[in-house]
């Protein structure tokens, strides 16, 4: 896909105001009614005024628009969304800059993953765009049914709703999810039946252009014929007008005749009407440009210079003879012929000069085409002039260039119309078509194209591209797990191919990957590297990056760190500029581990914000987990071991969510480390024995090692040596032969401790001397250090020491003063059997009961101005206060912009939500979308976790009047205790809303219950200071609770102090007289009494 | 672990995330190729002159048949062998990796140092003439690829490593060392200790092993370095002891404060003005 230059102007231009339109008043408040719907679909035949409606409409509406007028090339994912993308920058400059790189070179990528693009568009929008817009998409219909588009438009009004509003003109209805769900969305369809002229509006449409009255007759003749249809209506308004304009000398038309043909014959007799009015000229202007599918004014002036388009077509636009003009005042014009009057036209040019003449014209314009290198648009037209062999000729030659651009539907579509003799004769054509194919999924038909290739091409002795189709074959049969019958073809494909050649390039790299499932790795790698040579050599960009990180796998995997990185280097590192596509994630995250298996932190940190930023751009939900799980390690290795299992937790919802099976990752073994760092010993053993079993299950055999490798290193730590030596050694011998030296250092390492351990000291030196080794060669300093660090008596052994370098005897010198029981950075010492895990974790941290506090993380505040302004705050907090956690945008505006008038909501409404979105991800590497818009309401994304403190707060009420119930003490103090901590002080403090005065009063109210609930606890166990701290807690807030003071005037009693009740009995009814003017009520004095007595 | 390395990410996107295991180690003959990167010659045009060191290489380039440098990554081995190499008439060099373990690999390679012809070609792995690693086809190509085309005065071997656990290395080269003309010599350079066989040749005075100790900056050194990046003496000795000498980590250190001092003057500047 080109840049977004690649897109035409013209059509995203909006149909200019045509003056004599009768404005439909009732349609446009059904229009307006359904705008906080995310969809309009106005689905009718050709003809029923669908465009002319939605273009009257948003001349009137205030948001900014796209206009999307389609055509068949628009089936294409890339070029749909392209387009799109291109229309909101006409009001957002800035907007898609990622989207744009993204879309370069990703026609494979979209067609795998149609959501990926829309994902990326989606979070652009919300990231760019502040205002609520219409997306028009006029002639939807002529993308056809069998496209990804569908599924594309389906998710952006799924993910975007309260940003966008989609408006589709269709003739057929369109197969979108929510088209299905017309029983929920009533309002969102517009069909026929609602655009066919009332009585009224023939009248008023007679009334109005032609100043003819018509009487109820005439009225009810003109609509029971037409049956309101409104271009039929327009043709006789239109003969009509003539009638008048020749004064009555004209012949006239028997309507009750004419009315009863069908609707295309209708159409064409009052066509013949209209154009036979016009000169001769003029009809044969319009017969040549019918041929045109869009009619940019410049384009009709070149290809017809002796028709003076630039003064005839305004004029006929102005005449309003079936030609509207598109046009955004800057001078780009594009005119269009209704649908109807263009085929009525085209009908007539072929009856009227015969074929072979129009088939020259249709030559003479892609000719045109052709010269200006838009041979995309060339070869519709040399198939409707049936030249379908120079069409396949073109389709050979620029095959390539299509699909790179992403238009690759379209090409399929264009094909399927040249026969098969033709394509034959240009064999090069079927290698693009087997490649439209396979990037459509359709493996068999590109397999039999290619089969097809190769005999063609064979046969006329292209041996280049026979080598090609070759390598085509190959991949598709290495994609099919066919690795031999692929490493055959690219044996023959490479005998072909020029020396040197990207064909040769490319069967290298598919080499590679062919013996990478083979596990032949070092074979792979080395065809890898000859790849990346030819790659360099070529100057294939895109190829140096995708070989590069394919040849950093090899040595990634046995754990050559250093070499690994060398490769990765090529794609981020040496001055080149960033690209922020999806798989650079993926780069960004394996070298963000390679850097901690390093120990560089500071690089490790800066990938995996990199990954993180990407994820979220296009929500990879399968790499979340991954990404979560290398920021646990990172923290692990720094000795953050609490936030470490906070990230687990992370990557163990984000895995779930995905859909991910833990088995296939190391995510337990990494887990099981930390635990065992945490103390828990116990719990890192029974994951790692469970996991055990389902590699078993799986056949994982390195899975299933490394997990042993794990799990033998909590056997050393509780002693368990018993057959220890032989199971470890084991280990070490199948790393070694499968070339894992990385784990092969690891259970060395681990071997010398038991060896160390049992007392055999000349195993000790061999295990740790291999150690040594290994460690020296793929340079693993860092890990080294930290083990010396650990074992200084064995790195201290003389024979060991002799050939440690002078700066780690000073490592071992070191550790062998200061070794001491290992002490996390969160400050806990580790203790076997002690459990120090947080188990919770939430994505966003609400605390509105006392000062607002809302946090992601504590350690990474939003910033001081996040927010923009207070009610963007205020209204995040009334969202994430509500039931459900849910309010319906309607009553948000009637909360919080009940004074304005529409206009200003409409002006600030969606920045504030906006500021709301922004304001939670400010200062935060990993973008999430905390808002959400389902249904026509604003609620807390359902997929994240949040701990909002009201939440809590209740929960522990809940739970206190449940144990209250069930007479559980030690529960309802418990409870009550929580909820009490919980409450840090008034529901959102300093804000006088009503709508908060309302939650606070509710939220003290709930307080004062639980402190008197603690306070009667406190009562029956005697704990009378208690009683008292609680009693003046609510007597501050409410002097005039008597509950409390017979509470107080009890406890007094109780502890046998008459004189002190007497005098605060006293001070009490003083209060009630000189407050309220009122004595204590009865059953105070009552209980007054019993005190005293 | 490495496991979780995303395989093919570019072109087959982001699912079958995992390496299928190895299921055998059998190698099937496959085509390869001359990879010409790995014939040329790091850039030593920015590296530092260090007279103390090449005294010590051309000490053991004369009187020895092979010399090896060994030492940690980082420690000068690969600068130290290209300066030897600018310094001969004529002279090869080989970077080994990993993948030049396999015989018909390294020997294509090895050929094109010695031939110095880097022009690419594809050899199949059943047709290279010397595709058996036993001791009589090396021998064989070995004497070819001497005799023929001539043996330059001085053969590199970088990062000889890699080979060690090769079952024909040992093999390799002690016929190499055998065969080699007196005018030439044989230099390697590797991150740990070669195989016994090779580490016992050092008593019979055919192998001189140049340790990472001897790469290590002296203070002298060390002073000559940070003069030349005008820095004051003072660090260079600090850094030199915290260091001890070690050439990549005193170089970052070195690194720093150039990068610290510019900064500074820079802030210094943008006050001023």
């Amino acid at each position: 896909m080109q840049s977004s230059n690649f897109f035409l102007k013209t059509k995203l231009l909006p149909p200019r105001t045509v003056p004599e339109v009768l404005k439909r008043m009732r349609l446009f408040d059904k229009l307006r009614a359904n705008q906080n719907s995310p969809i309009t679909i106005i689905a009718a035949d050709a003809g029923c005024g669908k465009t002319t409606l939605i273009s009257e409409f948003i001349k009137m509406d205030a948001r900014p628009v796209v206009w999307y007028q389609l055509d068949h090339t628009d089936a294409d994912p890339a070029v749909f969304l392209g387009y799109v993308a291109t229309g909101i920058r006409a009001f957002v400059p800035e907007f898609g800059k990622t989207f744009f790189q993204f879309l370069e070179g990703a026609s494979e990528e979209i067609s795998r993953f149609p959501e990926r693009p829309v994902d990326l568009l989606i979070n652009e929008i919300m990231n760019s765009v502040e205002q609520q817009f219409i997306l028009v998409l006029d002639d939807y219909h002529h993308i056809g049914r069998d496209t990804l588009v569908h599924k594309m438009v389906d998710r952006l009004i799924q993910y975007s709703a309260d940003l966008l509003h989609v408006v589709i003109t269709t003739r057929d209805m369109p197969p979108l999810a929510i088209s299905r769900r017309r029983a929920q969305f009533r309002s969102m369809l517009i069909t026929r039946d609602d655009l066919s002229f009332t009585d009224d509006e023939v009248c008023e449409l007679f009334r109005s252009t032609l100043n003819l009255q018509l009487d109820g007759t005439e009225v009810a003749e003109y609509r029971s014929r037409t049956h309101g249809w409104i271009t039929a209506l327009q043709l006789i308004r239109q003969v009509a007008e003539r009638e008048i304009a020749a004064g009555g000398s004209a012949k006239p038309i028997n309507l009750s005749e004419v009315l009863r043909s069908s609707e295309r014959d209708i159409f064409d007799y009052f066509a013949e009407e209209v154009i036979s009015r016009e000169s001769s000229q003029t009809e044969l202007l319009c017969m040549r440009l019918s041929l045109l599918d869009s009619m940019p004014l410049e384009l009709c002036t070149r290809l017809f210079p002796d028709l003076n388009c630039s003064s005839a077509l305004p004029e006929l636009a102005q005449k309003n003879v079936f030609l509207s003009v598109a046009g955004d005042g800057s001078g780009v014009e594009e005119y269009r012929f209704h649908p109807l009057f263009r085929d009525f036209l085209r009908r007539r040019y072929r009856s009227e000069t015969g074929d072979v003449p129009l088939a020259e014209e249709r030559t003479r314009i892609a000719d045109h085409f052709l010269d200006k290198g838009q041979w995309d648009i060339a070869v519709p037209y040399l198939i409707d002039a049936e030249n379908f062999n120079r069409a396949a000729s073109v389709v050979a030659d620029r095959g390539s260039e299509w699909i790179a651009s992403g238009v690759f539907t379209s090409l399929g579509l264009t094909a399927e119309r040249i026969p098969d003799d033709s394509l034959e004769l240009h064999p090069r054509s079927l290698l693009h078509l087997a490649e439209v194919a396979r990037l459509q999924g359709d493996v068999e038909k590109a397999k039999r194209l290619l089969e097809k290739a190769v005999r063609h091409l064979s046969r006329i002795g292209d041996a280049f591209g026979e080598a090609e189709a070759l390598h085509s074959l190959a991949s598709l049969a290495r994609r099919k797990q066919d690795l031999d019958g692929a490493m055959k073809l690219l044996e023959r494909s490479e005998s072909l191919a020029a020396l040197g050649s990207e064909t040769s390039m490319k069967c290298a790299n598919t080499r590679g990957l062919c013996l990478v499932g083979n596990g032949h790795w070092i074979d792979a790698e080395n065809q890898f590297r000859i790849a990346l040579e030819l790659a360099e050599n070529l100057g294939n960009e895109h190829y140096v990056r995708l070989v590069a990180h394919n040849l950093a796998l090899a040595p990634g995997f046995r754990g050559d760190f250093a070499e690994a990185l060398r490769w990765f280097r090529k794609i981020f590192g040496n001055g080149k500029p960033e690209k922020q596509l999806p798989q650079e994630a993926i780069g960004h995250l394996n070298v963000a581990r390679l850097h901690l298996y390093r120990g560089e932190f500071e690089s490790t940190d800066l990938h995996l914000n990199k990954a993180l930023e990407l994820c979220q751009l296009y929500n990879l939900r399968a790499l979340r987990g991954e990404i979560f799980e290398a920021y646990a390690n990172f923290y692990r290795e720094k000795g953050e071991f609490v936030r470490a299992d906070e990230y687990y937790g992370r990557a163990a919802a984000a895995y779930d969510d995905a859909r991910i099976e833990l088995g296939t990752r190391e995510f337990i073994e990494e887990r099981s480390k930390n635990y065992r760092l945490l103390g828990d010993v116990a719990r890192a053993r029974a994951t790692l024995e469970h996991l055990i079993e389902a590699r078993k299950t799986l056949g994982n055999e390195l899975g299933l090692r490394t997990a042993q490798l794990c799990i033998s290193r909590l056997d050393l730590d509780d002693r368990k040596t018993d057959g220890l030596v032989e199971r470890i050694d084991e280990l070490c011998q199948y790393f070694r032969q499968h070339g894992n030296h990385y784990d092969e250092t690891l259970a060395s390492m681990l071997l010398a401790e038991t060896h160390s351990v049992v007392g055999n000291n000349k195993r000790m030196v061999d295990a740790t001397l291999r150690v040594l080794d290994l460690s020296a060669r793929f340079d693993y300093e860092f890990w080294l250090r930290t083990e010396i660090q650990r074992n200084p008596a064995i790195f201290g052994h003389p024979e060991i020491f002799e050939r440690l370098p002078i700066d780690l005897r000073t490592v071992v010198s070191g550790a062998a003063e200061v070794h001491q029981p290992l002490t996390t950075s969160d400050g806990a010492t580790t203790k076997p059997g002690v459990t120090q895990i947080a188990s919770t974790f939430s994505d966003l941290t609400i605390n509105v009961l006392g000062q607002v506090n809302i946090f992601r993380e504590s350690d990474k505040p939003f910033a001081p101005d996040a927010w923009t302004t207070r009610r963007a705050r205020d209204i995040f907090c009334f969202i994430s206060t509500s039931k459900n956690l849910r309010v319906a945008k309607d009553i948000l505006i009637d909360i919080f912009w009940a004074a304005d008038d529409p206009a200003t909501v409409e002006k600030n409404f969606h920045p504030t939500i906006s500021h709301m979105r922004k304001a939670l991800n400010s200062r935060q590497s990993f973008k999430q979308n905390f808002i959400v818009f389902r249904d026509g309401a604003y609620q807390l994304n359902p997929e994240l976790t949040y701990s909002i403190d009201t939440e809590d707060f209740e929960a522990h009420i809940a739970a206190a009047e449940k144990a209250k119930r069930e007479k559980d003490t030690e529960l309802l103090r418990e409870s009550l205790e929580r909820a009490s901590e919980i409450y840090k002080g008034d529901f959102l403090e300093g804000s006088y809303e009503d709508w908060a005065v309302e939650r606070r009063n509710y939220y003290q109210e709930q307080h004062v219950r639980v402190i008197s609930a603690l306070a009667k606890l406190a009562f029956s166990e005697k704990r009378w200071a208690a009683v008292k701290r609680l009693c003046d807690q609510i007597l501050i807030a409410d002097p005039f609770r008597e509950d409390i003071h017979r509470l107080v005037l009890r406890s007094l009693s109780a502890q046998g102090k008459p004189a002190a009740a007497k005098k605060y009995f006293e001070h009490m009814a003083e209060t009630l007289s000189k407050e309220l003017g009122i004595e204590p009520s009865a059953e105070t004095r009552r209980v007054f009494k019993e005190t005293m007595a | 672990m490495m496991a979780q390395l995303y395989a093919d990410a570019y072109n087959d996107g982001y699912e079958n995330p995992l390496f299928s295991l190895p299921t055998t180690l059998t190698r099937t003959p496959i085509n390869t190729r001359l990879i010409t990167e790995k014939l040329e010659v790091p850039d030593i045009r920015t590296s530092i002159q260090r007279p103390r060191l090449s005294e010590l290489l051309g000490r053991s380039l004369a009187n020895y048949t092979a010399t090896l440098i060994c030492g940690r990554s980082g420690t000068g081995k690969t600068t130290a062998a290209a300066i030897c190499h600018s310094q001969r008439r004529t002279a090869s060099w080989y970077s080994v990796t990993l993948t030049d373990a396999d015989w018909t690999t390294f020997a294509l390679h090895f050929e094109a140092s010695i031939r110095r012809d880097h022009r690419s070609r594809i050899v199949s792995g059943t047709d290279f003439s010397h595709n058996n690693a036993d001791i009589s086809s090396i021998e064989a190509f070995l004497l070819e690829c001497l005799t023929l085309t001539g043996c330059p005065d001085l053969v590199v071997i970088d990062d000889a490593h890699h080979l060690f656990e090769s079952h024909w290395f040992v093999d390799f080269l002690a016929i190499l060392i055998r065969l080699l003309p007196p005018s030439s010599h044989l230099l390697m350079t590797c991150r740990s200790r070669p195989p016994a066989p090779l580490w016992r040749l050092r008593s019979k005075q055919v192998l001189n092993v140049i340790d990472e100790k001897l790469l290590y900056f002296s203070a002298e050194e060390a002073e000559g370095l940070y003069s030349r990046l005008d820095i004051d003496m003072e660090q260079a000795l600090a850094h030199q002891r915290l260091t001890f000498g070690h050439p990549q980590k005193l170089l970052k250190l070195a690194t720093e404060v150039v990068f610290r001092t510019a900064e500074t003057r820079h802030l210094i500047n943008q006050a001023n003005r």
